[in-house]
């Protein structure tokens, strides 16, 4: 300590105190050596130029804590979504397991099980109606053991069996007794017996 | 708010000059961005020691503050070409070289070490010198040399947000509003932490104040 009595020093305001600090000044020769080694500088920097991403970089350098704050924030609103919500579900379409069927119908074996008599009449006696059948169908997907318990009514064009029947002699007396586990093959126009 | 602005403007002093003084810098960058590379010089030349003294009084360090000045030109120099003109050029190189001097503080938090620049008595026009005039000169030289010290003492205490809205408004001479430019927040903030700052550096050179 170069003085051990204040009362010595003579009192003055902070403000005061502080321009005192304006008089720091560094001598002419740091001013010399400073410019010269800020050309170097610049010039090092016109010859090598920070890459785009040097930019961005220092950005985040400064915000870190708003760029952590923020991506924590996205990943948690990330993870929730998922877990709740699964990967891009989409649960609205009614028309889906028709709209499947029919864009795949190779891979669905479909057997007829019961058909309704009343949709058959109604097939068989009024021509308009045959391409519209109403029958029940199981559902089995291809090489799985497990089935599916998975009936649907079919009220659609593409799934009528009028002129498969119609045409096919094994159905000509009653075809929908028929219990022998014939397998169909859906096709976007009728079923085709294999 | 509106009357603060008013103030602020009221106060400072040769406002007109300084709008003038941007809008001669605005044309030199313009002319950096076109590619006059030696227009930089000027600005270099007009900025250089008050852009030192911000970083000098921020890490107390002359060694590094000449690094961080250098390194300041050197951003600006690079990003020159993303400067709009839509804050004055000055605000733009102070926040530059603030922001640039705080990351240095931080990642340099353990290690530091202060080397201080020495007052120039003969020159220097401060009340304090005067003050100090009665005394004999070495006795001058001691109190002034505790005076200096114990003052970047009580800098260095302080966080480095108060103390940057020290320094730039109590030593630079910046306006609130430029300061808030500077530090990108609001003159509220400003005003707060400098009154914080204000009181604990009072606390800290009670013996040496009013």
């Amino acid at each position: 300590m170069a003085l051990e009595n204040h009362n010595t020093v003579p009192k003055i305001s902070l403000e005061s105190l502080l321009l005192l600090k304006r008089e720091e000044k560094p001598s002419k020769e740091f001013w010399d050596n400073f410019n010269r080694d800020l050309r170097q500088k610049t010039l090092q920097a016109l010859v090598h130029p920070e890459p785009w991403y040097a930019y961005y970089g220092q950005y985040i350098k400064m915000n870190l804590y708003a760029v952590i704050s923020l991506s924590a924030a996205t990943i948690f609103t990330l993870a929730f979504a998922i877990h709740h919500y699964g990967w891009f579900t989409v649960e609205d379409n009614k028309n889906s397991s028709i709209a499947e069927v029919s864009a795949a119908p190779s891979i669905l074996e479909v057997k007829p099980t019961h058909i309704d008599s009343t949709a058959l009449a109604l097939a068989k006696n009024d021509p308009e109606k045959q391409s519209h059948a109403f029958f029940v169908i199981d559902i089995m997907p291809h090489k799985r053991v497990k089935r599916e318990n998975f009936r649907k009514v079919m009220a659609s064009q593409t799934f009528s069996l009028a002129p498969a029947y119609d045409n096919d002699p094994r159905f000509a007396s009653d075809p929908f007794n028929n219990k022998s586990h014939s397998t169909f093959h859906s096709t976007p126009t009728n079923f085709v017996h294999e | 708010m509106a009357f603060t602005k008013a103030v602020d403007e009221t106060l400072a002093p040769g406002a007109v000059r300084e709008q003038s003084k941007i809008d001669g810098d605005l044309s030199t960058v313009r002319r950096v961005q076109a590619g006059d590379v030696a227009a930089f010089d000027q600005l270099i030349l007009k900025y250089r020691e008050r852009l030192y003294s911000i970083i000098y009084n921020l890490c107390s360090n002359r060694e590094d503050a000449a690094d961080l000045t250098q390194e300041t030109f050197i951003k600006a120099f690079s990003s020159i070409k993303r400067f709009k003109g839509e804050s004055s050029f000055y605000t733009w190189l102070y926040r530059i070289a603030v922001n640039s001097t705080l990351s240095y503080l931080k990642r340099n938090r353990m290690r530091h070490f202060f080397s201080f620049e020495t007052i120039n008595e003969e020159v220097s026009s401060s009340e304090i010198v005067e003050a100090l005039s009665i005394k004999v000169k070495s006795e001058k030289t001691a109190l002034m040399n505790e005076l200096q010290e114990k003052l970047n003492e009580a800098l260095q205490k302080l966080s480095d947000k108060h103390r940057t809205v020290v320094v730039l408004y109590e030593i630079e001479g910046l306006s609130h509003h430029d300061i808030s430019n500077v530090m990108e927040c609001s003159v509220g903030t400003v005003r707060s932490r400098l009154h914080y700052a204000k009181q604990q550096l009072q606390a800290y050179l009670k013996d040496y104040l009013d």
